[in-house]
């Protein structure tokens, strides 16, 4: 190891020695690591500990629902048909494929093929971008319409049918703009892999990084699967 | 870089992956029993692989691979390449079942619309996590994680949902929910 040589010696002979050293391994491989291979699975293993946090970030809001459907299940019924399933199911579609499309890339870097991964990214991308542009419409049509959280819901029909419609679009806003700002974080990482990716930082040997934005892209098609069908189809 | 020092880093690494098997209670992974140190052999990604295909341990974790699967199915780690029509077959399996979940919700089976559309959701959510997410060839500890956090998930939602549904089999007063009940119109 280098650590003796570092401790006696000048900058110049420390980069000599470093650059020395750096030849025998991948510029990837951290030095607090045997091999690649182990460095992939310490990464994968911190990676699924983050995303355990992250389900029971939204798993409180998913308590939170449960309580209050079974408690107001009339209200629960009545303003779910406010939101438009058709809409719901093609933004299920658009992440569902993304979820492919990312996967897809990964497996095309496993295979050393950069080009097909950059373009696989920007796929991913272009599809989340899609996921947000119909959740603008959603949200304009909802806040025209003053299906809106707490004291902002100005919905007539609504309000004369129930005192607490308000609660619904609390929990719907909440929980669908917590996740829209998940695809927004994944954009970003996605965006800064695709640009990484196009300067041949990834490889056959180390693609770690796409992995772990492929498992955080994947983790926020999960939760959508669950937030479609309660909030979009359930009566 | 002598031998002497390439060994001597590899005995924590080999303690801590038995820390880690006796914790999760799992034999270790194929690929991780063929590549311990200790025979002098060369290491690096593409000798565990290697020896990962031809050395796996009998009677190991692995899923029981289908006919035409090779010996790389048993090979647990990132490296794994899911061949391109399995990310077909899972894509066409989740569209069709987003389309049985919204044709199902159509039909009024009552309360238990919401049991079917979850158990349609928890299928799809389980296929992306084994294939998309490749926990199926991934180390085990990594499924042992993230079922522990869907666990305590569980724990949350029954023993909140024991209260706030039982609430008024103590007492009828404690039955009185925090906002204002459905008008009649």
């Amino acid at each position: 190891m280098s650590a003796p040589v570092a401790q006696t010696t000048g900058t110049a002979a420390v980069a000599e020695a470093a650059a020395e050293h750096h030849q025998g391994h991948h510029p990837a491989l951290q030095h607090h690591f045997e091999n690649l291979e182990q460095q992939a699975d310490a990464a994968t293993l911190a990676m699924w500990l983050f995303l355990v946090t992250e389900i029971l970030l939204f798993g409180g809001l998913f308590v939170g629902f449960a309580i209050y459907q079974t408690w107001y299940p009339e209200l629960w019924h009545a303003a779910h048909k406010k939101l438009d399933p058709v809409l719901g199911t093609v933004n299920t579609v658009v992440l569902l494929v993304s979820s492919f499309t990312v996967a897809y890339a990964i497996r095309m870097a496993q295979l050393g093929k950069q080009r097909a991964t950059s373009w696989l990214l920007g796929a991913t991308i272009a599809l989340a971008g899609v996921f947000l542009v119909v959740k603008y419409f959603e949200y304009s049509h909802k806040i025209h319409e003053g299906l809106l959280p707490g004291a902002a819901f100005s919905h007539a029909e609504l309000a004369a049918q129930f005192s607490n419609a308000h609660v619904f679009f609390s929990f719907y806003f909440l929980m669908t703009g917590l996740h829209g700002l998940h695809v927004l974080a994944g954009m970003i990482v996605l965006g800064g892999l695709l640009w990484k990716n196009a300067r041949g930082a990834y490889s056959p040997e180390y693609f770690t990084p796409l992995e772990m934005g492929g498992l955080y892209w994947h983790l926020v098609d999960i939760i959508w699967i669950f937030l479609f069908p309660l909030f979009y189809l359930i009566k | 870089m002598t031998d002497e020092s390439r060994e001597q880093p590899a005995a924590p690494a080999e303690q801590g992956e038995a820390a880690a098997v006796a914790a999760g209670g799992m034999a270790a992974p194929a690929a991780e029993a063929a590549c311990s140190p200790g025979e002098g052999a060369p290491r690096g990604p593409d000798s565990a692989i290697g020896s990962a295909a031809t050395g796996g341990t009998p009677g190991g974790p692995a899923p029981a691979p289908a006919g035409t699967e090779d010996a790389a199915e048993e090979e647990h780690s990132i490296y794994h390449v899911v061949p391109g029509r399995v990310y077909v077959a899972v894509l066409a399996a989740l569209l069709v079942l987003t389309a049985v979940t919204v044709g199902v919700a159509q039909i009024d089976f009552g309360a238990f619309n919401i049991v079917v559309a979850l158990l349609i959701a928890g299928t799809k959510a389980s296929i992306v996590a084994l294939y998309f997410m490749h926990l199926r060839w991934s180390n085990r500890f990594n499924a042992i994680v993230f079922v522990s956090g869907l666990l305590f998930l569980a724990i949350f939602l029954a023993f909140t949902m024991i209260d706030t549904e039982t609430r008024s089999w103590v007492a009828p007063e404690f039955d009185q929910r925090p906002l204002v009940r459905q008008g009649a119109g």
